[in-house]
């Protein structure tokens, strides 16, 4: 086949679209099947679709496109090849608003590993290594510190603009309060925060927290999950270390003396978890509740199980097994899908009202462990993804590549990234790991 | 044959006519001596006797023709004769009477007849004599007897007339055994007994002409011999009584006798001839079989059919094609093996090796060894056998001497070498590897790197990781013990032990560490020179910290009581009897082979509990607990008897069980389920019963210098063990005393060999970097089935170091999860 004539194949495609921007809405004078080379790709098409909408359109927009809910990421010519249709179909393009590659913003220095990280507002909360909960501003100052954890914070959480919840590896959750933020913003000092209530129960490392509707869901390593109020009040007291029953014979020598120390937090008020949920064989890796019914939570374990857990009744109700530890989980709600990130690289997509069926897809991409997952916060199909292989992945659910890859900025080595949110306030996504930095790679263009 | 018949002829000849013979021989002797004499007269004898033939010719027509008294006439006048003989040469009568009568053939037939004749005349009885009184026979003389009566006087009766030889009449050639060829030139074939010529029978003219000659050579006549009658010089025949003769005393020979008149060949009548008769024959009905296939012709055809079809036999049509196809061109250069072979077991000569270049009559140049280098030539020929040698053209080589010689020395070795036939296995060698699964279908198992423990400033020596599978424990040459978190690399504990620029350091490392496998202490043990320390580092909570702690506080009062009381037994049954020699010999109370220490303020800030210090000045290379978590074994190989230490940690209490060195004692492990220890020396593993005090196996490994071994944690039965000269053995204890399989993957020592705990999967680690993965299936439940050992995956990530690679390496719990540890400072985790 010529050149010649290699251009002159065509194919009868019509463009439209599901999204409700008046802007790009085709005119019903330009809604028609058009013929467009087939060797067209997704530039290709997209200049046509600009062409189109010029009324519209101020500046042009990129476009991507799906044919069948799957991403175009080939020529057209390629597609029909690839899924055996003839040239001669209608071929119906939805476009959507193309994402663009994630541009590099800015980064926050910490001074020691970031395990964790939490949005809200303009606020960026992070746990880190050294024990520490920090917030910090857009501008990278820390707003304040929250100290009292005897080991490397592992998981923190807003509860609401004033409470903030953390885990750690001494096996405790703290419920911290913030202070009048009026106060703070004068004092250059960062200013410490105060804890609510000690919480107690876990025998192993508290790794992941969730909150939803007054109610705290931790997942710790002693394979068990605990539900906490989010108010102290609610829980059951437990006796300080010094009022324990602890005789001075059972305490060896040392431990009386360890005790004196703890004392110091004797005046904190401590509290049992509301419930235990046990169930796991392995140490737990994440808790997620679910977002449109709080009774619900969803949490993965190193035994290499997704458990459906029913908060009312606090029992486990399904348990799906798959062949690989997982580390991270993630909700779609809108597609009623889960994701969870795996020790074996990948990130699986299950659904959990099904039974039978494991595993729906396997997003491949990540070269080590998936430690953490968040969603768009508006787009449904998307979500990104941090592994330990330094890099955070941006995925839509519709292809089983990554769409974009997000690598560490500021770090030679060493830079295992733990933690990744997706700000909707400030368009971006924001990663943090061993590398210490909190890192903002801004994702306008995606939104 | 001809000959020979002829000779049986003579014979028979002779056998007849045997005294005839003799006369005959008698008188050629004498006419021989009768020729000498009278050599002169010769040629007057033969003329004298060309006429008397030719006179007597005449006579004899007449003489057949008249009546019997001309015939007496004759013999008067043969008696004249015969007298005239006498008087002439006064030879012997009969000889003279010969002489008259030399005849041809067939005047001596007529003759004979006519004397028969005479002769059956002559023998008429007496009576008719006497009937015939007046009758005067011819030649009786009539007398009378002095009475007067009639007198006959009968004449005397001649021997030679009284014969019925017929060949009597014949002259007789006397050249006795002079050929008769001889006389081929001359006219006549021989002398009669009266040295009278015979003539030769006359030939080519009239009678014989060359018609005759012809037809006698075509139509042979009856009695034919072929042969030439010495006597007459014609055709020798024999007459039809003779061959009768001959034939009956062959027949007489062989042992036959016949009836007269009897047929001795008679004709073949061929009754059963392919011409139909109108009348059958026999009278027999045809039988069934004529009707029926013959099974064992059909069974034959198939033979030939399947050999048809399978190409032994060809068809003309199939040669037809090959010949057409051009195979009819015998193949002269090529290696026509199957030549000749018919035979199985006919082996073919080893082919010579062809002529090399130097063995050309024109070799290249360079093949040639000038003349100047003599030594070179010499070792060439000396090597060889000859020199390369170069002719203008082939028809100058000159014959090679050796020739016969080698041809001779070839056969030699054909005929005296044995050869055998060696029939070389056609097996592809891939099919001789044992099948074994895919590792795909064997997974998980650990195939990359996903964590790197850094911080470590040197060797990192020996790791453990804690039974809960939380918290790894890392211990170093730079003098730190370290535990991190296994998913994310970090370090959480950390304990300096030792501090090399320390003045008071004195070498000692730490060589291992090893978590209590009870899960409720967190108890760590670490072997720092000789020194065994339990510490309790801070990772786990107050309540677990505690109860471990608890544990090693609560020995303290055990430890004062129990070191006064078992001071003496301390050292273990075994050692009794040393221990008392020991006693006698240095007079003194045996000092404890360890003392439990409660931690200085030191110590204590490095969070220890309790330090045992090992009495001998020798540092503790492994440790083991037993899985209950109460005894601990330590091994310091070069303490002789003390070498194996168990530490009881309930009770602060120390025993040496091993009375005797065994050596220099490389590990001791504890049985997994089994009241049992297992000790390796360098080369050997005992296992021993614990509470028997006896041994149950030794196993002969095999290898020099083991390194590490470890107890199967589900199937006991089973040990695995490493040693620095590379090997990996695996030994079943059921199997015997000898490895059940010696398995060389590492290129340098191994240093680690580790079990998994509850997946099927092992691993070893040694100096060339290298750590392998096994899988092993025990079969459980199939007794009969050998354990199966896969190799899976090799894991590269480790540096090598000052030639050491990976030192320690230990399974996650519960994961397929590996860590390893090496001389690069780091620790590594491999997940799958």
């Amino acid at each position: 086949m010529s050149e010649q004539e290699d251009k002159l194949r065509q194919v009868k495609i019509k463009f439209f679209t599901s999204s409700e921007d008046e802007t790009i809405q085709l005119s019903s004078s330009s809604d028609q099947a058009l013929f467009v080379p087939e060797n067209l790709k997704r530039y290709g098409l997209s200049e046509i679709l600009n062409h189109l909408l010029k009324d519209n359109l101020t500046s042009p927009v990129p476009f991507d496109f799906l044919i069948n809910g799957e991403i175009l990421r080939t020529s057209l010519r390629d597609y029909l090849i690839s899924k055996g249709l003839s040239s001669e179909i209608l071929l119906n393009l939805e476009y959507k608003k193309a994402v663009l590659p994630p541009s590099y913003l800015n980064s926050f220095n910490n001074d020691d590993w970031i395990s964790s990280l939490d949005l809200q507002n303009q606020n960026v909360l992070s746990g880190s290594y050294d024990g520490i909960v920090r917030t910090w501003d857009m501008s990278g100052n820390i707003k304040k510190q929250y100290q009292g954890h005897h080991g490397a914070i592992k998981a923190v959480k807003y509860i609401s603009d004033t409470r903030i919840v953390s885990g750690s590896l001494d096996r405790t959750l703290r419920l911290w309060k913030t202070a009048a933020e009026s106060e703070s913003l004068e004092d250059d000092n960062t200013e410490e925060g105060k804890t609510l209530a000690i919480l107690e129960g876990h025998d192993a490392a508290v790794v992941s927290i969730d909150v939803q509707d007054n109610r705290i869901l931790s997942a710790s390593h002693d394979n068990s999950i605990g539900i906490w109020s989010t108010n102290y009040k609610e829980m059951n007291i437990v006796d300080s270390l010094s009022k324990q029953n602890f005789g001075e014979a059972k305490g060896s020598t040392q431990t009386q003396k360890r005790r004196k120390m703890a004392d110091k937090d004797g005046s904190t008020r401590r509290r049992a978890p509301l419930a235990l949920l046990e169930s796991h064989t392995a140490p737990v890796e994440d808790i997620i509740f679910d977002r449109n019914d709080s009774s619900v939570a969803y949490s993965v374990s190193q035994d290499h199980t997704i458990k459906t857990w029913d908060l009312v009744t606090n029992r486990c109700i399904d348990t799906k097994t798959t062949s690989y530890s997982l580390m991270s989980i993630l909700q779609l709600p809108e597609l009623n899908l889960l994701a969870c990130g795996s020790s074996v690289r990948h990130i699986t997509l299950h659904d959990p009202r099904t039974t039978s069926k494991i595993t729906n897809e396997q997003l491949n991409g990540h070269k080590n462990f998936v430690v953490s997952l968040d969603r768009h916060p508006t787009n449904p199909n998307m979500f990104v993804s941090a592994s330990h292989d330094s890099t955070c992945k941006i995925w839509d659910v519709r292809s089983n590549k990554p769409l974009y890859t997000i690598t560490r900025e500021n770090s030679v080595e060493d830079n295992k990234v733990f933690a990744v949110k997706w700000s909707e306030s400030i368009n971006a996504v924001v990663s943090a790991g061993e590398d210490k930095q909190i890192q903002f790679n801004k994702t306008e263009n995606i939104i | 044959m001809v000959s020979f018949k002829s000779k049986k002829i003579s014979n028979l000849f002779k056998g007849k006519s045997g005294k005839n013979d003799v006369e005959a021989s008698k008188s050629k002797k004498r006419s021989i001596d009768d020729i000498e004499q009278e050599n002169d007269d010769l040629d007057e004898m033969e003329l004298k006797g060309m006429i008397d033939v030719a006179d007597s010719e005449e006579e004899e027509v007449v003489n057949s023709e008249g009546d019997d008294e001309e015939v007496v006439d004759e013999f008067k006048d043969i008696d004249e004769a015969e007298e005239q003989s006498v008087q002439e040469s006064g030879t012997d009568v009969s000889s003279i009477a010969e002489e008259d009568e030399i005849k041809t053939g067939d005047e001596q037939e007529s003759e004979s007849d006519v004397s028969s004749l005479d002769s059956s005349n002559m023998y008429t009885p007496a009576t008719s004599i006497d009937e015939n009184k007046d009758k005067v026979e011819p030649g009786v003389t009539k007398t009378s007897y002095s009475d007067g009566s009639l007198r006959l006087i009968k004449p005397e009766v001649d021997p030679v007339y009284e014969s019925d030889d017929s060949d009597f009449f014949q002259p007789k050639n006397t050249i006795g055994n002079i050929p008769i060829e001889v006389y081929d030139e001359m006219p006549h074939i021989g002398y009669d007994i009266n040295g009278k010529r015979i003539m030769r029978p006359v030939k080519g003219k009239g009678g014989q002409s060359a018609i005759d000659k012809l037809l006698e050579s075509i139509d042979l006549p009856a009695g034919w011999t072929g042969l030439v009658d010495k006597d007459t010089g014609g055709s020798l025949n024999l007459s039809t009584e003779e061959l009768e003769l001959i034939k009956k005393v062959e027949m007489a020979a062989k042992g036959e006798v016949m009836d007269e008149g009897e047929n001795e060949y008679p004709d073949y009548v061929d009754w059963f001839s392919r011409h139909q008769e109108v009348m059958p024959l026999q009278a027999v009905p045809e039988p069934k079989r004529r009707f029926v296939p013959s099974k064992h012709e059909a069974v034959r055809v198939m033979k030939i059919v399947r050999a048809i079809r399978e190409g032994r036999i060809t068809t003309g049509k199939k040669v037809r094609e090959e010949l057409e196809s051009g195979k009819k061109n015998y193949d002269l250069w090529g290696d026509n093996i199957d030549e000749g072979i018919d035979h199985i077991m006919q082996l073919r000569a080893p082919k010579l090796p062809p002529p090399t270049n130097e063995e050309s009559y024109n070799p290249p140049e360079e093949y040639l060894i000038p003349d100047e280098n003599k030594e070179e030539q010499e070792e060439f020929k000396a090597t060889h056998g000859f020199l390369p040698t170069k002719f203008a053209a082939l028809r100058k080589v000159p014959g090679y001497a050796n020739t016969v010689r080698e041809k001779f020395e070839r056969s030699l070795d054909l005929y005296l070498a044995p050869r055998v036939r060696k029939n070389k296995i056609q097996i592809d060698p891939e099919s001789l590897i044992p099948e074994l699964p895919s590792p795909q279908d064997l997974r998980p198992f650990p195939i990359m790197t996903s964590n790197i423990f850094k911080g470590h400033s040197d060797k990192v020596r020996c790791l453990d990781i804690d039974p809960t599978g939380e918290w790894l424990a890392t211990g170093s040459d730079d003098g730190t013990v370290r535990v991190w978190e296994i998913l994310t690399g970090r370090e959480v504990y950390k304990v300096q032990l030792f501090d090399r620029s320390d003045e008071d350091y004195d070498d000692s490392k730490i060589e291992a560490v090893a978590w209590n496998p009870d899960d409720s202490t967190g108890i760590l043990a670490i072997a720092l020179g000789e020194q065994l320390l339990l510490i309790v580092p801070p990772v786990f909570g107050f309540e677990k910290e505690n109860n471990g702690k608890l544990k090693i506080e609560n020995g303290f009062g055990f430890s004062t009581f129990g070191n006064k009381t078992q001071s003496s037994g301390v050292a273990g049954v075994d050692s009794d009897n040393e221990d008392a020699n020991d006693q006698a010999a240095t007079g003194k109370k045996k000092a404890p082979v360890a003392s439990w220490n409660k931690p200085t303020v030191a110590q204590q800030e490095k969070d220890i509990q309790i330090s045992i210090n090992c009495h001998k000045q020798d540092s503790i290379k492994k440790i083991d607990w037993h899985k209950k978590g109460d005894y601990l074994v330590t091994v310091q190989p070069n303490s002789g008897s003390t070498a194996i230490l168990i530490h009881q940690l309930s009770k602060h209490m120390t025993q040496s069980p091993f009375g005797k060195s065994k050596g220099i004692i490389m590990d001791c492990k504890f049985h997994p389920f089994k009241p049992q220890i297992a000790i390796a020396t360098q080369r050997v593993i005992r296992v021993y019963d614990l509470q028997e005090q006896a041994l149950i196996k030794k196993l002969l490994t095999g290898a020099k210098w083991l390194s590490a071994i470890q107890f199967h944690p589900r199937g006991g039965d089973h040990i695995i063990a490493t040693s620095f000269d590379k090997k990996l053995l695996w030994h079943d204890l059921d199997l015997g005393n000898l490895p059940y399989k010696t398995l060389r993957y590492h290129t340098k020592a191994i240093r680690q060999a580790g079990f998994h705990r509850s997946l099927p999967l092992f691993a070893t680690c040694g100096d060339d970097g290298m750590i392998h993965i096994f899988h092993n299936n025990l079969y459980m439940n199939d007794l009969l089935k050998n354990v199966l050992i896969v190799p899976l995956k090799k894991l590269k990530g480790h540096k090598v170091t000052h030639n050491v690679g990976v030192l320690d390496l230990c399974w996650h719990p519960k994961q397929p999860w590996l860590f390893s540890c090496g001389a690069d400072g780091t620790a590594r985790l491999w997940t799958a």
